[in-house]
């Protein structure tokens, strides 16, 4: 029973012990990886759609910091 | 020993080491729990790194936790991309304002050089280069969405500033143009509270306002000497043309019955390109005006022109460029001129099949442009039709998984229910198994107003890479590009009609032998979030999964918003008319999600966004949810109408994969 006991504890000790340690390192390091891969910069062509034909506040739709990752149309508009 | 032992008692009170035995069995017991704990967290670990971060600024529902490996090889490193577009030239020194992949403004000083950054992570509405190219000023609602700042930045201060305070509600600094000597900047202020516009000009140290004040939306489209040529956008269709004496607030109209949708003033004379008036009739083209005079005269044009995309003349009047656009790909012609009439065309420069942007005369014979298509990311380049010359500005570059991924995109036609023929282009993946059909996503843009053009479309090729899905891109009716008619041929009460454009397709699709008919999913955007919204609501059968990013989901909802205008009204209708408004209902899914047959919906919105009325999504979201329809929604707390990014790239992805391989298991 006292070994019984004494097995409990330790898993519990070393789950406390060993699991934030092992935890905290893994995900410190690929946290660190994913974040400096995928920089903020984005990935692709930018800005506005070609709007010959309405003005911006009807036909405008790409944004800063993102636009140009979903939205195939985003090109600066001609003037 | 002792050392470790009085650790473990000090931790474990209650346990007593009472012979070397136990101890040694403790700490083996120790051991092995460590190790397989070690195992475990090492599992856990990789589950948790093995997560696609939401972003702080994302709020999401109904979406399951995207493992990182399962989307990461859709992206790249910033660095392996490259891609620049034109913003303006500056002639007088020979170098060019650029954008590139990191929404940065660029100064390129000489071809192939290392551009100087001006701005970052800064996406203007429009910049424009002052004449003498000292400084250049751009339009910006960085600080307050569709409410345009006006900045100009100094090269010899290196720092934008603003040189407009706007202090009306809901103002915007829509366009402007810089006089011709460059001293000073000549804009419209849009109040689209009052739906007031005024013409001011400001030396860059005051603003001067002039005291007429315009009805609607306003463009500024150019200004010589005490001229400014002004664009009234009415209607899409109906965009007419004014000039403005500076010297007596006097306004004259140039033409106020055809569709003039590009203008410009040289020497004594205005041109603009027109359609539908007494001169133009149903053709698009060119006309000129004598200022003194007033007589029009029309600019003879080659019969087999058939878009007149861009007009831009040289800048000692002896040329003339010409963007023309069939299915999407721009052709660029130089035409010499000759008293206002064309006599010789230069010959055909650009070899292959692209997508044209901005182009600009960098001197009386040599122009830039940018170029692109399905595969390759935007590049600049010049001709010199003098020397025979080409320059190239910049060069394209692009990750290795994307290169070779998908076909040369086909253009594609199909008869609508009421026989009018309707365009589209399709992307294929470059491979497919024998005997395999491809699934399908339909892409509806936006605007309506807007040419969907085969870019170089990072989506479209992650998805034929990854899912070997085929995207139609789809030019429905209200589409650009294909004459006023068509452009007005889903207002108001037709707006069923574009709807039924898809729907006609979904039958095209059907008879492709190498597209599975069984697997067709929408995507549209903005307004084309409502035309694939209201399709589902229609055939729920034959569409198995919905993407709506930032939609416009009620006609209704979005004419109640106080910005409204006439242009809005024109195209969507008059919001008193109560049996319109009925009729759009029946269209509207916020209006019918009981007949929202469980289609899977990823829907998308930003708190900011000032277009789409929030209650109605999160309305037809709520909706949904309470039918227990498959929901996937994406919030963000600080983004606009547009936004995306990473993580919705990846939830996209996500949702269609998830909903190609349901439907593969049938």
């Amino acid at each position: 029973m006292k070994k019984l006991k004494a097995l409990f504890c330790a898993i519990v000790l070393s789950t406390c012990l060993v699991g934030n340690v092992f935890a905290g390192g893994v995900a410190t390091t690929t946290g660190a990886g994913f974040f400096s891969f995928f920089s903020d910069a984005a990935n692709a062509v930018v800005s506005f759609f070609s709007r010959e034909d309405c003005p911006p506040r009807q036909c405008t739709t790409c944004r800063p910091g993102g636009g140009n990752e979903n939205d195939p149309n985003c090109r600066p508009i001609t003037n | 020993m002792t050392s470790l032992t009085q650790k473990i008692r000090f931790f474990i009170p209650q346990i007593r080491i009472e012979s070397a035995t136990n101890f040694v069995s403790l700490l083996l017991l120790t051991l092995v729990a460590m190790t397989s704990v070690a195992v475990s967290q090492t599992a856990q670990g990789e589950t948790t790194g093995d997560v696609f971060p939401v972003p702080n600024n994302f709020k999401t529902e109904g979406i399951p936790a995207i493992k990182n490996s399962e989307v990461e090889n859709l992206f790249y490193d910033a660095s392996a991309i490259r891609s620049n577009l034109i913003w303006d030239a500056d002639r007088q020194n020979r170098r060019l304002l650029v954008t590139d992949e990191t929404n940065s403004v660029w100064l390129l000083n000489t071809p192939m050089s290392q551009p100087v950054k001006m701005l970052e992570k800064i996406v203007p509405q429009s910049v424009k280069m002052r004449p003498g190219g000292v400084a250049f000023a751009y339009t910006s609602d960085q600080e307050n969405e569709d409410n345009y700042q006006l900045y100009v930045y100094d090269f010899k201060e290196n720092a934008p500033k603003k040189v407009v305070v706007l202090t009306g509600k809901d103002e915007s600094v829509d366009s402007f143009v810089w006089s011709r000597a460059g001293d000073s900047l000549l804009y419209v202020r849009a109040d689209y509270d009052t739906k007031k516009t005024k013409l001011c000009r400001n030396d860059l140290q005051a603003e001067k306002c002039f005291a007429t004040s315009f009805g609607g939306i306003w463009e500024v489209m150019d200004t010589d000497a005490n001229k400014v040529l002004l664009k009234h956008w009415k209607a899409s269709s109906s965009q007419l043309l004014y000039l403005f004496d500076t010297q007596n607030d006097k306004l004259t109209p140039v033409d106020e019955k055809g569709n003039s949708r590009k203008a410009f003033l040289t020497g004594d004379r205005v041109f603009w390109t027109s359609e539908g008036n007494e001169n133009c009739r149903k053709e698009p083209c060119i006309l000129s005006q004598d200022l003194k005079s007033g007589k029009i005269s029309q600019l003879n044009l080659p019969e087999n022109l058939l878009n007149l995309n861009d007009v831009k003349v040289s800048p000692d009047g002896n040329h003339v460029v010409i963007q023309d656009t069939r299915d999407g790909i721009d052709v660029l012609r130089v035409f010499r001129l000759k008293k206002d009439k064309i006599v010789k065309e230069i010959p055909p420069f650009i070899s292959g099949s692209y997508v044209v942007w901005n182009v600009r005369w960098l001197s009386d014979t040599e122009i830039a442009y940018t170029l692109e298509d399905i595969a390759k990311p935007t590049s600049i380049q010049s001709f010199n039709f003098d020397s025979k010359k080409y320059t190239d500005w910049t060069k394209e570059r692009l990750p290795a998984q994307l290169v070779d991924k998908v076909k040369s995109p086909e253009v594609i036609r199909w008869k609508s229910f009421d026989g009018r023929e309707v365009s589209g282009y399709v992307v294929r993946p470059k491979t497919m198994a024998p005997g395999k059909k491809s699934p399908v996503l339909i892409y509806v843009h936006g605007g309506p107003q807007i040419l969907d053009k085969p870019l170089f479309n990072t989506m479209d090729i992650r998805l034929a890479d990854n899912l070997g899905m085929t995207t139609i891109h789809t030019n429905v009716r209200g589409s650009s590009g294909f004459g006023k008619e068509f452009m007005d041929a889903d207002n108001r009460e037709k707006r069923s009609d574009a709807v039924k454009d898809i729907q006609a397709l979904l039958d095209w699709i059907a008879k492709q032998p190498d597209l599975d008919a069984n697997q067709i999913y929408l995507r549209g955007v903005s307004y084309g979030g409502f035309v694939v919204l209201s399709t589902a609501l229609q055939e729920s059968s034959r569409i198995k999964g919905v993407i709506a990013e930032y939609p416009l989901v009620s006609i209704r909802g979005y004419l109640a918003q106080s910005w409204i205008d006439e242009f809005a009204k024109s195209e969507y209708g008059d919001p008193k008319d109560e049996d319109l408004m009925k009729r759009l209902d029946a269209l509207s899914p916020l209006n019918n999600t009981d007949r929202w047959n469980q289609t899977p919906l990823f829907i998308t919105h930003g708190k900011l966004d000032s277009r789409v009325p929030e209650k109605d999504v999160i309305d037809l979201k709520n909706q949904l949810q309470n039918k227990n329809s498959e929901v996937w929604f994406v919030y963000s707390t600080d983004g606009g109408h547009g936004f995306g990014g990473k993580y919705v790239t990846a939830a996209m992805y996500q949702f269609l994969k998830k909903q190609t391989t349901k439907e593969n298991k049938k």
